[in-house]
C-alpha cells in the first residue's frame, strides 16, 4: 500500500513539515522522512471523519500528523478491521436515503410537537398548577391597555348596570378561584373588542356594546371571553411560547440574537396557529354556554357578522397570520350546531 | 492610518478560507439534530463537537486548518449541570420567589468567573499547526468588565457603553494566547466612541420615523422597523468586527477584517427568508453563508513566517463554565 501524504507537526512548535505515512505490516506506523518518530498503530488515536476536513493521526506524546486525504485514511482503517464506530456516523451522514430517512423523523417529529405535544403538555401543565397562577401571568396588562390603547368608557350608567348584572350571573355559574372583574373601556384604536386577561378580568368596550343589537349578543361575547379564563388560555399561550423557544434551540443550536431573529417568522406562523385553537376552544365554550342557558347560539353568529362587514378581516395568504380563525368557520360552526 | 504601521511591503497578506458547503453541513445537522431526540438530548454534547469540528476543519489560513478538541463528555457533564442550575432556579423562582432572588445574586457573582471559564475553555480546546490556544484572564478583570462597568451604563445615561464594549474586547483579547504567542488589542476608546455615537443618533432618529410609521400604518411600521433593525445590525456587526480584528496582533503578525454592512444586510435578509419559507431547513446553508463570509473577509499580515510559535503548558478546563454561560444566554464573542 503506498503511503498517505500529509503534514507532520511536533506539537512544540507550529512548524510543519510535509511527510508520507505509511504502515507496516507489523502494525508501525512510520514515515519517509526517518527523523519523524515510528509508533504502533494502536497507541495511535485516529480522528473521526467528519464530511472532508484533515484526518489526525495523533500520537502518544502529543504530536499529530494531518492529512486531506480521507479516502486513504479510511482504507487503511478498512484493512485494518477497526474503527466501525466512529464510521457509523459518517455512513448515515453520506449515504442520501439515511439522510432523507432523518430528514423525515426529524420533520414528523418537529411536527407532532408543534401540532400536539407542545399544545398538550402546555394543557396539563397549566391545570396542574394552582389557579393562582393564572393571576401571576399579565398581572399589570390591563394598566399598559390604559395607558396605550383603551380611554375611559362614556356608556350610561344604566346600560352599564344592566351588563354588569349579566356578567354578575354568568360570573357565579363559572369555575372557582378566579376573580371575575368586568371592566368597561371606550376602545380606542381596537374598536369593537371584548379582552379576557388570565386573572378572569373581561374588558368589553364601547363600541361592541353599541353594535350589539340585543343584550343575548354580548352575554354570547361574555361566554366567549369566559371560556379564554376557563381553558386556561394565557398561561398556556405563556408556556407554549416558551416551549417554542427551547424547541428554536434545540433545532438551530445556538442562543445567539441571530437565531432568534431567523426562528421569529415561524414561530408567528405557529403561534397564529395556537391563538386559532385557542379561539375555537372559546367558541365551543359559549356554545355550549348559550345551550345550556336556552340561548340561541345564531345571537353570536349575528354579531360576529356585523363585525366583520365593519373590520373587512384579512382573508387569503394573510388569514394563517391571523389571530382568530376566518369568520365564515366560526360563522359556519355556530349556525351549523344548532 | 496610523504611523506605526511598518511598510505594507514587509508583511505578507494570508487569506483564511473556509470550504464548508450547505449541503454537507445539513447531513450533519439533520443527522446531529435525529441523534439529539432519539437520546432525549444527551447527543447534544457529540452533535456540538461534530459540528464545531466541521467549522473548524473548515476554516483554512495558509496551507492548514484549524481543530476543535473538545472532549464531549466533559460538555455533556457542563450542560448536565447548567441544566441542574437552571431547575433548581425555575423551582426557586415558581414556589419561594426569595430563594431566586439570593440565587440571582449568587449567580450575578458567579458570572465573572463562568466568563473566564468559558473563554478559557474554548481557548484551550482550539488548536491550529498542533499548538492549542489559551487564555489568561483573571476573575478580577471579568468582573470589571463584564458585571460593575455595565451596572454603570443606566447611571451615565449609556454614556460609559462604548467604552465597556472595548474594555470587554480587550480582556477577551488581550489575554489570549496562541501557544506562548500573546494576542494585542490596541483600538483606541476614541475609536469605538466613533462607531457607537453616529449609531446612536441613527438608532433615535430612525427609531422616530419607524414609531411616526407605525402609528400611520401598523404594518408599514413593522416592515420598515425590521429592515432598520436588520441594516443597523448588519452596520454594527460589521464595523464592529472590522475594528475588533484592525487592532488585534498575534506577536508581530496583524489581522485585516473588511466587512461591509451593505453584504451582511442582504446575507442575514436572504437567509431569514430561506429560513422562514423552508420552516428551519436552510439553517444550514444561512450558518455556511454566514460563516464563510466573515471568515473570507479576513487576512492575516504576517511578519515573516508562521511556524515560529511554541506550545505553552496546558491544563485542563471542564466545561461547565461555557455551558452555564450559553444556557443563561451569556453572549460573549470576539
Amino acid at each position: 500500500m503506498s503511503g498517505i501524504a500529509g503534514t507532520f507537526y511536533d506539537g512544540r512548535t507550529s512548524r510543519g513539515r510535509p511527510a508520507v505515512l505509511h504502515l507496516g505490516r507489523d502494525g508501525v506506523v512510520w514515515f519517509d522522512d526517518a527523523a519523524l518518530p515510528r509508533a504502533s498503530i494502536r497507541e495511535l488515536r485516529i480522528s473521526e471523519r467528519i464530511g472532508n476536513i484533515p484526518r489526525a493521526f495523533v500520537f502518544p506524546d502529543g504530536a499529530r500528523f494531518e492529512t486531506p486525504d480521507n479516502d486513504a485514511v479510511d482504507r487503511l482503517l478498512a484493512a485494518l478491521g477497526r474503527a466501525r464506530a466512529p464510521r457509523f456516523l459518517y455512513a448515515l451522514e453520506s449515504r442520501a436515503r439515511y439522510i432523507l430517512l432523518a430528514l423525515a423523523v426529524v420533520v414528523a417529529f418537529s411536527w407532532a410537537l408543534v401540532r400536539f405535544g407542545i399544545p398538550e403538555a402546555a394543557r396539563a401543565v397549566a391545570f396542574a398548577l394552582p389557579v393562582e397562577t393564572n393571576a401571576a401571568i399579565g398581572a399589570s396588562t390591563l394598566e399598559l391597555l390604559d395607558r396605550a390603547v383603551l380611554r375611559p368608557s362614556a356608556l350610561e350608567a344604566e346600560t352599564r348596570e344592566r351588563l354588569a348584572g349579566h356578567f354578575a350571573r354568568m360570573a357565579a355559574e363559572q369555575p372557582q378561584g378566579f376573580s371575575y372583574t368586568l371592566h368597561f373601556r371606550s376602545g380606542g384604536r381596537i374598536g369593537a373588542n371584548a379582552l379576557a386577561l388570565p386573572s378572569g378580568a373581561i374588558v368589553l368596550t364601547d363600541e361592541l356594546v353599541q353594535l350589539a343589537q340585543r343584550d343575548e349578543e354580548v352575554i354570547a361575547v361574555l361566554a366567549h371571553e369566559f371560556g379564554h379564563v376557563a381553558h386556561r388560555h394565557g398561561l398556556r399561550r405563556a408556556l407554549q411560547s416558551s416551549a417554542m423557544g427551547l424547541l428554536a434551540v434545540l433545532l438551530t443550536g445556538d442562543v445567539s440574537s441571530t437565531s432568534a431573529m431567523v426562528a421569529a417568522l415561524p414561530t408567528l406562523l405557529v403561534e397564529a396557529q395556537y391563538s386559532q385553537a385557542f379561539e375555537r376552544e372559546a367558541d365551543r365554550y359559549a356554545y355550549e354556554y348559550l345551550t345550556r342557558r336556552g340561548i340561541e347560539p345564531a345571537h353570536f353568529a349575528n354579531l360576529m357578522e356585523r363585525l366583520e362587514q365593519r373590520r373587512r378581516g384579512a382573508g387569503g395568504a394573510l388569514a394563517y397570520l391571523s389571530s382568530h380563525p376566518p369568520t365564515a368557520e366560526r360563522l359556519r360552526r355556530l349556525r351549523g350546531g344548532s | 492610518m496610523q504611523a506605526t504601521v511598518p511598510s505594507a511591503s514587509a508583511r505578507r497578506a494570508v487569506p483564511f478560507a473556509f470550504h464548508g458547503r450547505g449541503g454537507e453541513y445539513f447531513r450533519i445537522w439533520i443527522v446531529n439534530i435525529l441523534l439529539t431526540i432519539l437520546t432525549l438530548g444527551i447527543y447534544s454534547a457529540w452533535a456540538k463537537v461534530r459540528r464545531q469540528r466541521y467549522f473548524y476543519g473548515n476554516t483554512r489560513l495558509g496551507d492548514a486548518t484549524f481543530e476543535y478538541l473538545a472532549d464531549p463528555r466533559v460538555i455533556l457533564r457542563g450542560r448536565l449541570i447548567a441544566f441542574g442550575v437552571f431547575i433548581v432556579y425555575s423551582a426557586a423562582n415558581q414556589f419561594y420567589p426569595p430563594a431566586a432572588m439570593v440565587l440571582s445574586l449568587v449567580f450575578a457573582g458567579a458570572m465573572p468567573w463562568l466568563v473566564v471559564r468559558s473563554l478559557a475553555f474554548r481557548a484551550r480546546n482550539s488548536a491550529f499547526r498542533n499548538i492549542r490556544f489559551d487564555f489568561k484572564g483573571t476573575y478580577r478583570e471579568a468582573a470589571a468588565a463584564f458585571l460593575w462597568m455595565p451596572m454603570l451604563i443606566p447611571f451615565t445615561f449609556g454614556l460609559i457603553y462604548p467604552y465597556v464594549v472595548r474594555r470587554q474586547k480587550e480582556v477577551v483579547i488581550g489575554n489570549t494566547m496562541y501557544g506562548t504567542t500573546p494576542f494585542t488589542f490596541s483600538a483606541r476608546i476614541r475609536d469605538f466612541y466613533e462607531l457607537f455615537v453616529p449609531m446612536l443618533v441613527l438608532l433615535v432618529g430612525g427609531g422616530m420615523v419607524v414609531y411616526g410609521l407605525a402609528r400611520f400604518s401598523l404594518p408599514l411600521g413593522l416592515a420598515v422597523g425590521g429592515l432598520f433593525y436588520l441594516g443597523l445590525h448588519s452596520y454594527l456587526s460589521a464595523h464592529l468586527s472590522n475594528l475588533v480584528y484592525n487592532h488585534s496582533r498575534i506577536g508581530p503578525h496583524r489581522l485585516r477584517s473588511s466587512q461591509r454592512a451593505r453584504d451582511l444586510a442582504l446575507l442575514h435578509l436572504t437567509n431569514l427568508v430561506g429560513i422562514a419559507l423552508t420552516f428551519g431547513l436552510y439553517i444550514p446553508w444561512a450558518k455556511v453563508r454566514l460563516a464563510r463570509y466573515r471568515i473570507e473577509h479576513l487576512q492575516l499580515l504576517a511578519a515573516g513566517e508562521l511556524d515560529a510559535f511554541a506550545a505553552g503548558e496546558q491544563q485542563n478546563v471542564t466545561s461547565t463554565g461555557e455551558e452555564i454561560g450559553e444556557m443563561f444566554d451569556l453572549a460573549i464573542g470576539v
